[in-house]
């Protein structure tokens, strides 16, 4: 059977730190490259992985 | 009690088998899971390694990308598919070339199923251009055809990971496993059944009035029955 990888919180607030910092904006000014301009590679992989954190976060709420 | 992580296991190995009938080349499918949330997708620490490689004649040329989000459906009893993306990447260049997604949460401004083309045409952008001066709310982006949303039937109706595996052996040209069509003639057999019955249990009606028509006795229940909401009108 496929494996599955259970992640906590913390791992998943460290690691959308992480990828911000790499990229080198916050959440807000992210928010606004995505909605007005076209990604780099690199900002597109960390969309990829901040929108797969953001909906394993979501089960907290 | 609901074993969800054997679900999404089950769910997993399946998008594995599938796509390893299809495609050659090594990867493995996970589940993440976190609070009763999975994404199911290729393993990898970071996302430039989450893929699946595409050869041409034996060399690698593109890679896939595939992500499943299950969580609960509104019943609590199964796991539903939320979100799911499926992209092609060039080697040569990491951002997309092709997206095929569909997102049951995105809001009404965008299709819930739609393909993404990441390319270049002059005359399109003259329009969008001049569309985004009157209506910048809606052309937010006139630079960049990938910002479109081309709708492809809505959640019911929307294609199977099966057709875009299709749509790259025959119109790409990747290379394929000698038997491959079994597998894609499988998984859209099993995809179509699903949704076909989640599509009756919308419009019960509609399903019985056909049913009648071929000769069959189909009574209504007692209790009143809604159809399921946006099957006909949400884009």
């Amino acid at each position: 059977m496929a494996p599955v990888i259970d992640v906590t919180r913390e791992d998943l607030l460290a690691r959308r730190a992480a990828i911000l910092r790499r990229i080198e904006l916050d959440e807000r000014d992210f928010a606004e490259a995505r909605a007005t301009r076209s990604l780099s590679s690199e900002e597109w992989e960390a969309k990829e992985e901040l929108e797969e954190i953001e909906f394993l976060l979501g089960a907290d709420d | 009690m609901i074993d969800l992580h054997a679900r999404a296991a089950e769910f997993a190995q399946q998008v594995q088998d599938t796509i390893s009938a299809v495609l050659p080349g090594d990867f493995q499918i996970v589940s993440i899971s976190h609070g009763g949330r999975f994404v199911v997708r290729p393993a990898g620490d970071e996302a430039s390694k989450q893929h699946i490689p595409l050869f041409v004649d034996g060399e690698q040329l593109a890679m896939l990308g595939v992500q499943v989000y299950l969580g609960l459906d509104s019943s609590g009893n199964y796991l539903k598919a939320w979100r799911s993306k499926i992209a092609v990447h060039s080697t040569l260049d990491r951002t997309p070339l092709v997206r095929q997604e569909f997102d049951a949460l995105i809001s009404e401004s965008a299709p819930l199923a739609h393909w993404h083309v990441h390319a270049d045409r002059g005359a399109l952008s003259h329009l969008l251009g001049r569309a985004h001066a009157v209506r910048p709310d809606v052309v937010r982006k006139p630079h960049d055809m990938s910002s479109l949303h081309f709708p492809v039937g809505g959640e019911r109706f929307r294609p199977c990971m099966e057709d875009v595996l299709e749509f790259l052996v025959r119109e790409f040209g990747i290379d394929h496993n000698d038997r491959w069509q079994d597998a894609i003639r499988a998984g859209r057999a099993k995809w179509r059944r699903m949704q076909f019955r989640s599509t009756v249990r919308d419009l019960q009606d509609e399903a019985a009035d056909v049913l009648r028509g071929h000769g069959w006795k189909v009574e209504p229940p007692a209790d009143p029955r809604d159809e399921g909401p946006g099957v006909l009108h949400r884009w």
